[in-house]
């Protein structure tokens, strides 16, 4: 009997180890040895997959007679259009139908509020073409020509199709020029950042030589000044002039029949590589684009850039960097009898241009029989062009915020050992909240809310996905874990486990024992 | 007065861009010291008539872009940044027109309105070690101190409301070794780069084999001339110190030259520079042995200041042309040592005590003046080296002295470093030791650097004075921007900040493989503590009839009794096989035939 009790005792015993062992011991390890994690919210980031990304845009219709049969028309031709709801209202205005400019100068008509249109109907004897876009958000149209008022919309103001483009390449992570060729202008835009420095840069090689006249600063401010403010919104863009000396293009140009010098195509890319490492900033954490203004080499003026069509120019774009204007000096200027005192406005006017092309904002649009677009009266955008950038700008954020976290969340599934802190979570979460927002925005039509959450969206994505604690510690994989605890493990849980064997041999025996007594 | 006024008409009448008001002036001071070493000093300066309180530094003409973006951005009035490689000898060189320590030292004072010092000096030297490729975003809140004392504004302040020292941070960092990936990024921010004027003589490899060379920035708010000071203007001071050794530079004899020096001659002038000046000290001349220069230099002149005459020779470069030139000094007979003068105020510094336990760091201060000088003296000592304010001992000729002010601000570790500022009284010509112990103490071991047993760096102390004489004296005044406003600068007294060795503390290192090992060798021993615990606890000794079918007998027994079994099955077979078999093969080939 005392043998069967003291039998008990060490089956007990053995039991308890493994409970312990088994039971505490091995959670607590696991728990103890973990990578600290912040729950992230998956599923939250897998439901943005689910958006259509499609925008809301309200129409405005004033007709001469019937607006409802406009509005029907335009349903059927627009309903297709893929991105957009179109919310299509009657307004009546009580204005004076015989001249376009007189309509455009008056403020109080045009809509106000981000993407909205406005489409008023017009006598077609007052109208010299059948179409013709305002530099507000109205659009006017002779009667009858409603299908070419449906081509405008389509080509200069939705742009739907390379909207679409740029949704799928964030999504895809697939630059454009691998989707379709066509779409050049996308490709020049810069990537989108909450802020962009704009470096102005005169170069003068042979400052002992060349003396200017020319007060930069005050030039680029005076100039660009309106146009920063009004693209505010969108991004903070911050002016900055600088003056480079005795930094060369470092190309031997050619000299051609007309004794002018000349670049070749294949010569400038290597140009802004040298000139890079003279323009950086080396603070600033933002994309610079570059405005360069280059005097040429006295002993090789003029110089001209041979574009592709063989024609020679001054000025060259580079797509997502900036541009090159080249300054000629003149005898006069070399041997230092007059200062040289460069063409402002052209310079500047050819500077708005190549910075219009970086915004994504063509300068020549694709020309439509009977349309014209009124010429721009001053450096600063059209209200509809502006829209165009604020939906570009709201849904490249938006779809690139959202691809960031889908990676994001992706990498942290497949790699266990990275570690998420507080401050990557916070920023996971607000960026899935901005991103839920925005998206709400866009199919509620609030264009300007929507850029204003898919901003906070893109910031707040990046800034979980480029924060550096995520590498801590990445270089202490799982298996070295292991393999330091095995000097305890394998010692321990081997009689553990044995002792496991004897104790259910000893329970079944004691099971045949009662089953007998019984 | 007079020389000034034609400058500043000159300077106007030069100016090459109308709209700019920037101005940027370059000076090289060559000095030959007493000890046969050859003192070269550049000197880089820009003004930028310009209000420096609204100043964004978004746009800039001759002013570097890349600094002017980070004292904007940061909200900086005054910045001061020095990188050197060597150590200043004082008691043999005289005092340096800017006084280094050894590696890199940085401090900025912070204008009225930053709110955030300690955060915004990190960013700083974080921005500064990219631009000048320095590890100086090592420099942070548990290395950087804030002195009362030591140190004040050097440019213009208002005096109604003066900064304060919480305004103030103050690093050092020993360790930074000085290279040409410094020297490179420094030229960029010369508006003329290395293309043109005095900066083309800067060659990596002439300045790397000097005894001593220290590069440094120095931006500071200055008023401008002629005016009431409401609104200060910008002054950036860009240098560069060498202390060439003759002897390295295998020379035979004691001549030397500009291309013998840097390797080049003199091209022409920076065309943006209002001037562009050598200044060669010539005043040894009539006290040493007599050396003569060629070319003739176009100017001399004559500097009395603080009781002390000196006399320059100056070469203007603008005059000189574009084409090479080389300035060469030539001793007619070999030249005399004299017996070395020490300077006023010099100091050692030395570690003292053995063993792993506990050391203390020994500063003497030597007076060499007839009067007493009064001294502040500086400790930025790491806070891995725990000293103890109560081991604080002045002592001058064996008498201990009562300090005038002590201040000290005790280090924790990993946040801040102690901070030990003392002034005393220096009795003329004696001796004053200062010493303070310490603990060593260990760290955590992901603190120690890749080479632990090099051992840890204390940086300088530095000592500040105001010297009574002029003697030995290079430093430009106060309110001067140029080297040419410190000829015939007396002054009531004149300002030193000296700045000692460097120290090296061996810590106890101990042995990387530790946590590992500690891990493995714990683990173990709780592994063989477990396994009889667990025997003892779970199994039961009993005693036990010899079962031959069981255990290692048994399983001997049953080997046997298999193989003896194996074998007459083998043998058996044998047996039978041999002669029906044969037979029958036989019959069968008979049948295929």
């Amino acid at each position: 009997m005392a043998e069967k009790e003291s039998e008990k005792l060490r089956m007990g015993a053995a039991l308890s180890f493994a409970v312990i062992i088994l039971v505490i011991g091995i959670p607590l390890w696991w728990k103890t040895t973990e990578v600290y994690r912040v729950p992230l919210p998956n599923d939250r980031i897998a439901q943005l997959k689910q958006f259509d990304y499609k925008i809301s845009m309200s129409i405005y219709v004033s007709s001469l007679h019937s607006d409802s049969a406009i509005i029907l028309e335009l349903n059927n031709t627009l309903k297709d259009t893929r991105m957009f709801n179109f919310k299509f209202k009657s307004v009546d205005l009580s204005i004076d139908r015989t001249n376009v400019m007189d309509i455009e100068k008056q403020s109080s008509i045009h809509p106000t509020v981000p993407g909205e249109i406005l489409l008023i109907e017009m006598p077609e004897k007052y109208m010299d073409s059948n179409v013709v876009v305002g530099n507000h958000r109205s659009i006017y149209f002779a009667t009858n020509h409603l299908s070419k008022v449906v081509k405008v919309l389509n080509t200069w103001i939705l742009q739907s199709e390379d909207l679409l483009n740029t949704v799928q390449s964030a999504l895809t992570h697939r630059s454009i020029n691998q989707m379709q060729k066509r779409v050049v202008k996308q490709e020049s835009r810069v990537r989108a950042s909450p802020e962009y420095d704009l470096i102005f840069s005169t170069i003068s090689p042979q400052p002992e030589k060349v003396k200017f006249d020319y007060d930069q600063a005050a030039a680029v401010t005076n100039f660009f000044a309106p146009l920063i403010s009004q693209l505010s919104p969108i991004a903070n863009h911050r002016l900055k002039s600088q003056w480079l000396y005795f930094v060369e293009l470092g190309q031997q140009p050619k000299l051609d029949a007309r004794n002018n010098y000349i670049l070749t195509h294949d010569q400038l890319p290597h140009i802004i590589s040298p000139l890079e490492k003279k323009l950086g900033s080396g603070v600033s954490t933002h994309p610079c684009l570059h405005f360069v203004t280059y005097t040429s080499l006295c002993e090789e003026a003029p110089l001209f850039i041979k574009a592709k069509n063989g024609s020679l120019v001054d000025a060259v774009f580079s797509p997502r960097w900036g541009g090159i204007q080249l300054l000629n000096p003149s005898k006069e200027h070399c041997d230092g009898s007059k200062y040289l005192s460069p063409p402002v406005s052209k310079l500047m006017a050819t500077f708005l241009i190549q910075l219009r092309v970086l915004l994504g904002i063509t300068d020549q649009y694709n020309s439509i029989a009977g349309a014209i677009i009124l010429p721009l009266p001053s450096v600063k955008l059209r209200d509809w062009e502006l829209d165009v950038l604020f939906r570009f700008r709201t849904v490249e954020q938006m779809s690139l915020a959202q691809m960031t976290l889908q990676s994001l969340s992706q990498l942290l599934e497949e790699i266990s050992n990275i570690v998420i802190n507080e401050e990557v979570g916070a920023s996971v979460s607000d960026a899935v909240y901005h991103v839920e927002l925005g998206q709400s925005a866009l199919h509620e039509g609030n264009l300007e809310a929507a850029l204003r959450h898919s901003k906070k969206a893109y910031q707040s994505a990046e800034n979980a996905f480029t924060h550096p604690s995520l590498l801590a510690l990445l270089y202490f994989p799982d298996d070295q874990k292991y393999a330091v605890y095995i000097p305890l493990f394998i010692p321990i849980m081997i009689p553990v486990l044995l002792s496991m064997k004897s104790v259910s041999f000893w329970k079944r025996v004691l099971r045949g024992k009662s089953e007998k007594t019984d | 007065m007079m020389k000034h006024f034609v400058f500043f008409i000159i300077s106007i009448h030069l100016a090459f861009c109308v709209f700019q008001e920037d101005h940027f002036y370059e000076e090289l001071l060559l000095k030959p010291l007493p000890s046969g070493h050859v003192y070269s000093y550049f000197q880089f300066t820009t003004v930028w008539n310009t209000d420096y309180n609204s100043h964004k530094f978004d746009h800039s003409h001759l002013f570097p872009r890349s600094l002017g973006e980070v004292v904007g951005r940061f909200n900086i009035q005054e910045l001061h940044i020095s990188l050197t490689e060597g150590l200043w000898r004082h008691e043999s060189w005289g005092y340096p027109v800017n006084d280094a320590p050894p590696g890199a030292e940085v401090w900025a004072w912070f204008r009225k309105d930053c709110e955030d010092v300690d955060k915004k000096w990190k960013e700083l030297t974080a921005a500064l070690s990219g631009l000048l490729c320095a590890s100086l975003n090592f420099i942070d809140s548990s290395n950087s101190i804030s002195p009362e004392l030591s140190f004040r504004l050097s440019g213009a302040d208002n005096l109604l409301n003066p900064l304060n020292h919480t305004h103030l941070r103050y690093a050092t960092l020993p360790r930074e070794i000085v290279c040409t990936e410094n020297l490179t990024p420094w030229k960029k921010l010369l508006p003329c780069d290395s293309k043109k004027g005095l900066a083309t003589l800067l060659n990596a490899g002439h300045i790397h084999n000097t005894n001593y060379h220290s590069l440094g920035i120095h931006l500071r708010q200055i008023c401008k001339p002629d005016s009431n000071c409401e609104e200060p203007i910008i002054e950036l001071t860009q240098t560069v110190s060498l202390v060439y050794d003759l002897v390295i530079l295998e020379s035979s004899t004691q001549d030397w030259s500009v291309r013998k020096l840097f390797g080049i001659g003199l091209g022409g002038s920076c065309p943006l520079a209002e001037s562009s000046l050598v200044y060669l000290d010539v005043s040894s001349n009539q006290t040493g042995s007599p050396f003569l220069l060629t070319p003739e230099p176009h100017e001399r002149v004559v500097s009395s200041k603080g009781g002390y005459t000196s006399e320059f020779a100056v070469f203007d470069i603008k005059k000189m042309g574009d084409k090479l030139f080389n300035i060469a000094l030539t001793h007619e007979k070999p030249r005399i040592y004299h017996l070395n003068v020490p300077p006023v105020i010099y100091a050692n510094r030395y570690i003292v005590g053995y063993g792993q336990e506990q050391g203390g760091i020994v500063t003497k201060l030597h007076n060499t003046h007839w009067a007493p000088i009064t001294v502040i003296f500086l400790e930025n000592i790491p806070w891995f080296v725990p000293i103890y304010f109560h081991t604080l001992k002045i002592r001058s000729g064996g008498k201990e002295i009562k300090p005038i002010l002590k201040k000290f601000v005790p280090g924790k570790e990993r946040i801040r470093p102690y901070y030990l500022e003392v002034v005393v009284e220096l009795k003329p010509r004696s001796v004053t030791e200062i010493s303070i112990e310490f603990d060593y103490m260990f760290l955590k071991w992901q603190e120690y650097p890749p080479d632990a047993n090099h051992g840890f760096y204390v940086g300088s102390a530095v000592i500040t004075a105001l010297l009574p004489v002029a003697r030995n004296f290079t430093g430009l005044p106060q309110e001067g921007s140029l080297f040419a406003s410190s000829m015939n600068a007396s002054r009531p007294s004149y300002l030193i900040q000296l700045r000692t060795e460097a120290l090296i503390i061996n810590l106890p290192t101990p042995d990387f493989s530790m946590p590992y090992n500690v891990i493995c060798l714990a683990c173990t021993v709780v592994a063989l503590a477990f396994g009889p615990i667990h025997n003892i606890t779970t199994k039961k000794l009993l005693m036990m009839k010899i079962n031959n079918d069981k255990g290692i007998g048994g399983f001997i027994k049953r080997a046997k009794f298999a193989l003896s079994k194996l074998k007459s099955k083998f043998q058996k077979n044998e047996t039978t096989e041999e002669t029906p078999n044969s037979c029958s093969c036989s019959e069968t080939k008979n049948k295929d035939d």
